[in-house]
């Protein structure tokens, strides 16, 4: 008796209605190497190297990059940034496996790691297709993240949080926002999400009022945490306000009132 | 309400020079806008109430106001009585002036405002007692969406606290913890790396 025969897309359809129950894919990917792929497509969906060891544990798993799962990775969160190198983005290296990633979250905690400043330069352009962005620094100067940024042609949604002592930033040494257009920046149209957090949400605000060609956000999470605040949440509504649909604002300042605002007069 | 002032932009800074009358967020032109969320995690809610002022016949859109009464939820939450009756009597004048633009908007957009404040387990009477004396006209009856942690559905929030987060950072997202027992830890630091899921409600 022959075994029976089921086309790919009707096995294919089969794996897909097992997306979410991962014990059920990696059993699927016991069964035979044809159902590989496409199980491998629904188990590494989302995959997690917040931790450096987690990080450490992929790259030793999948050293070639040729057959590595990360091309299909939609969704990766990148814990301690430090330990992502120019080289990791370089032709050959894990980083650059991962050329489908809609959405990515990555952290850093550190300004310098091994003596060598952390930098988000290798993670620039490394995949086209992000959507969606969260990055939270400690650390890095605004600056550097929003060069980040704007290395991501198809961002959407983006939140940014976590500074602490970018007094470099507030006194100006960080630079003014000084822009290179870049040949296909992100059109800045679906969310941003600024969670003032230490220092105020001023060194990054102020980049995304002098971008070129504007932001047209549709929805918009401020948090008022220091008098001047207000003022560029003020300034972000007012750019956004012909798209904007959906306004989120959190005023945590301690006995908050419009008196805070006298400074600036 | 725009700003008088002039805005120079300097460097990366804005500065605000000449006359500043009470200024908040001008909503005037958004008129696309559907939803508004204002979270107040602060003593007094007059910029809501002045940002609120912007909103005009234009934003037919607008289907949701939800004000997030914060800080009356933590100065509950901590048990602390004599300052929440002390910011009461402080801020009851904004806050009647909040609920009664929030009762126009309801009448002229058919928007019934949603307020919403956390209490721990316990304090759910405190915290709507005080919320119908502050917001009058939108509680009146029960008929507004009034949401507390015993509400109904049920939204999953997780926060994270990371190693040698103090309360006071829990407490800056207490509206997702409410759910979750601080018992014993109220006053100090949280143990090290616990992660916490919370639950937040939203209304049934």
């Amino acid at each position: 008796m022959s075994n029976p025969y089921l086309p790919p897309e009707i096995l294919d359809y089969i794996v897909d209605f097992l997306h979410d129950d991962p014990d059920a894919l990696e059993r699927c990917c016991l069964t035979s190497k044809s159902w590989i792929p496409r199980t491998r497509k629904h188990l590494f969906a989302e995959v997690d190297l917040w931790h450096e060891d987690r990080l450490g544990s992929w790259k030793k798993m999948f050293s070639d990059p040729s057959t590595s799962p990360a091309h299909f990775v939609r969704s990766l969160r990148i814990g301690g940034a430090c330990a992502v190198t120019t080289a990791d983005a370089e032709v050959g290296g894990w980083l650059r496996g991962f050329a489908h990633i809609v959405h990515l979250g990555v952290e850093t905690s550190e300004f310098y790691h091994g003596g060598f400043p952390v930098s988000l330069v290798p993670f620039h352009g490394f995949s086209r297709t992000i959507k969606s962005l969260r990055v939270k620094s400690v650390d890095l100067p605004p600056s550097e993240i929003f060069d980040f940024i704007l290395s991501s042609p198809l961002l959407e949604d983006l939140a940014v949080a976590g500074w602490r002592t970018w007094a470099c930033d507030m006194d100006g040494s960080d630079g003014p926002p000084t822009f290179v257009q870049p040949s296909n920046p992100p059109a800045f149209t679906g969310s941003l999400e600024l969670p003032s957090l230490q220092r105020g949400m001023q060194p990054i605000a102020s980049r995304f009022l002098s971008v070129p060609g504007g932001i047209h956000f549709r929805k918009l999470t401020l948090t008022w945490s220091y008098g001047e605040d207000l003022l560029l949440i003020m300034a972000l509504v007012r750019e956004c306000s012909h798209t904007l649909e959906s306004l989120n604002i959190t005023c945590n300042v301690p006995g908050a009132s419009i008196r805070y605002l006298r400074p600036y007069q | 309400m725009r700003p008088s002032g002039i805005c120079v932009r300097t460097n990366n800074l804005l500065l605000f020079l000449g006359e500043l009358e009470p200024t908040s967020v001008d909503l005037s032109t958004a008129t696309r806008l559907n939803d508004m969320t204002f979270r107040i995690d602060s003593l007094d809610p007059k910029w809501v109430t002045i940002t609120l002022r912007t909103i005009t016949s234009k934003h037919r859109d607008l289907r949701q106001i939800l004000i997030s009464a914060a800080y009356f939820s933590k100065l509950i939450g901590f048990h602390i009585d004599f300052d929440v009756r002390v910011a009461e009597r402080q801020t009851a004048g904004q806050w009647l002036e909040l609920d009664r633009l929030l009762a126009q908007l309801w009448e002229s957009h058919s928007t019934p405002p949603k307020i919403m404040c956390r209490a721990l387990s316990g304090k759910e009477k405190d915290i709507r007692d005080l919320m119908g004396r502050l917001l009058p006209e939108v509680t009146v009856g029960g008929t507004a969406n009034l949401l507390t942690s015993s509400g109904g559905g049920l939204e999953e929030c997780r926060v994270e606290v990371e190693e040698g987060g103090l309360c006071e950072n829990i407490w800056g997202v207490s509206e997702v913890l409410s759910s979750v027992d601080l018992t014993g830890h109220r006053d100090g630091p949280l143990p090290p790396g616990v992660p916490l899921t919370g639950v937040m409600t939203s209304p049934p």
